[in-house]
C-alpha cells in the first residue's frame, strides 16, 4: 500500500465522517481477513481512487441530489425485485453514506414512486451490486 | 465490493451538464426498462421536482434522460455503471399495479409523513410483522408487495419508522 493510497483512505474517512475508532475497527477486521486469506480484493488502486473520488463527490453535492439519487436507487431496486439479504446490506451501506432514509423511502414507495435510474452513480455501485442491479 | 472500471468520461447527451456524470455515472439504455414497473404508482407531479428546488440542477420527472441530464449539471466525470434488469417482469408488475395505484398512493404518503407519536399497538405490530414475514417468503420483494405493506401500515397505524425497525429486526 502506498502513501497515496493511505491518503485516499484518509479522504474517504473524512468524506464518510468516519471516526478514527470506527476506521480502526474496520481495518483491524480487514487485517484479520488478510491473515486468514479471505479478504476481498479490489480491482486496482486506480479504481479505488476513482471510487473514493466518486464518494467524495456524492457527499459534496447538495443533499437534495444525493438523497434523490438514493431514493431513485431504492425505487430502481424495487423494480428489479429486492432480495432480503441484498436489502439489509444495501441499507447498511446507505446508512454509512447518510442516505439510508431516502433509499428506504424509494424502496418502500413512501412519498410517491421515484423514477428509476438509468445508470448508477459510481459511488453507489457497491450498493447496486448487492441489489443485483449491476454485474 | 467491486468498483467498475472507468470506461468513459461523462458527457451530457443533450448539451446539458450531467449530475450523474459528476457522480461517476453515465446514461445507458439498459435500464430504461427498469422504470416501467412502477409507472402505475407514479404521480404526475413527479417527486424529483420536490428535491430540486434548491439543488444546482433542475430535476425533472418527465423522462429518465432528462433526469440524468440534471445530474450531469454537477459535471463530474466517471465510468459507466449500467444496470442489469429484466424488463418482462416489470411489465407484468406494472399491469398488476394499475388497479391499485390511484387508491393507495395519496393516503400512503400522508400516513408515512406522520410522526412516530402514534405508535402502533403491540397487536397491530405483531399483525404487521406477520404480513412482513410473508412478503419475503419467495425471496424477493416486489412493488405489489410493497404496496400491500403500505396499505397494511395505514390500516394498522404503523409508522414508516416502525416499519423500518421491524424490517431491521426481521432481517438483521
Amino acid at each position: 500500500m502506498t502513501a497515496t493510497e493511505f491518503a485516499q483512505l484518509d479522504a474517504l474517512q473524512t468524506a464518510l465522517g468516519l471516526s478514527d475508532s470506527a476506521r480502526a475497527e474496520i481495518e483491524s477486521k480487514y487485517e484479520e481477513a488478510l491473515v486468514v486469506g479471505n479478504a476481498p480484493k479490489g480491482e486496482s488502486a486506480e479504481s479505488l481512487v476513482e471510487w473514493i473520488d466518486a464518494v467524495r463527490a456524492l457527499k459534496s453535492v447538495h443533499p437534495d441530489i444525493s438523497s434523490g439519487l438514493a431514493r431513485r436507487l431504492g425505487a430502481t431496486a424495487l423494480r428489479a425485485g429486492i432480495p432480503p439479504c441484498g436489502y439489509i446490506v444495501a441499507y447498511d451501506w446507505m446508512t454509512q453514506l447518510g442516505l439510508d432514509r431516502p433509499f428506504a423511502e424509494g424502496a418502500w414507495m413512501v412519498g410517491g414512486v421515484a423514477p428509476a435510474l438509468n445508470s448508477v452513480p459510481l459511488a453507489l455501485a457497491p450498493v447496486a451490486h448487492t441489489l443485483n442491479l449491476i454485474d | 465490493m467491486t468498483v467498475p472500471d472507468p470506461e468513459s468520461s461523462p458527457e451530457s447527451e443533450e448539451g446539458e451538464v450531467d449530475p450523474f456524470a459528476e457522480l461517476g455515472v453515465e446514461a445507458t439504455a439498459s435500464a430504461g426498462s427498469v422504470s416501467d414497473g412502477l409507472e402505475a404508482f407514479m404521480e404526475e407531479d413527479g417527486e424529483d421536482e420536490d428535491t430540486t428546488e434548491s439543488g444546482p440542477v433542475e430535476l425533472e420527472s418527465e423522462g429518465e434522460e432528462e433526469d440524468e441530464d440534471m445530474f450531469a449539471t454537477l459535471g463530474v466525470a466517471g465510468p459507466t455503471v449500467s444496470l442489469t434488469s429484466s424488463s418482462g417482469e416489470d411489465d407484468i408488475l406494472a399491469a398488476f399495479m394499475d388497479d391499485e395505484e390511484e387508491e393507495s398512493q395519496e393516503p400512503e404518503v400522508e400516513e408515512e409523513s406522520k410522526p412516530v407519536e402514534s405508535a402502533a399497538q403491540p397487536d397491530a405490530k405483531e399483525a404487521y410483522r406477520m404480513v412482513l414475514d410473508t412478503v419475503w417468503v419467495d425471496g424477493i420483494l416486489d412493488p405489489a408487495e410493497v404496496n400491500l405493506l403500505a396499505r397494511k401500515r395505514e390500516d394498522l397505524g404503523i409508522s414508516f419508522e416502525e416499519h423500518l425497525a421491524l424490517v431491521r429486526d426481521m432481517l438483521g
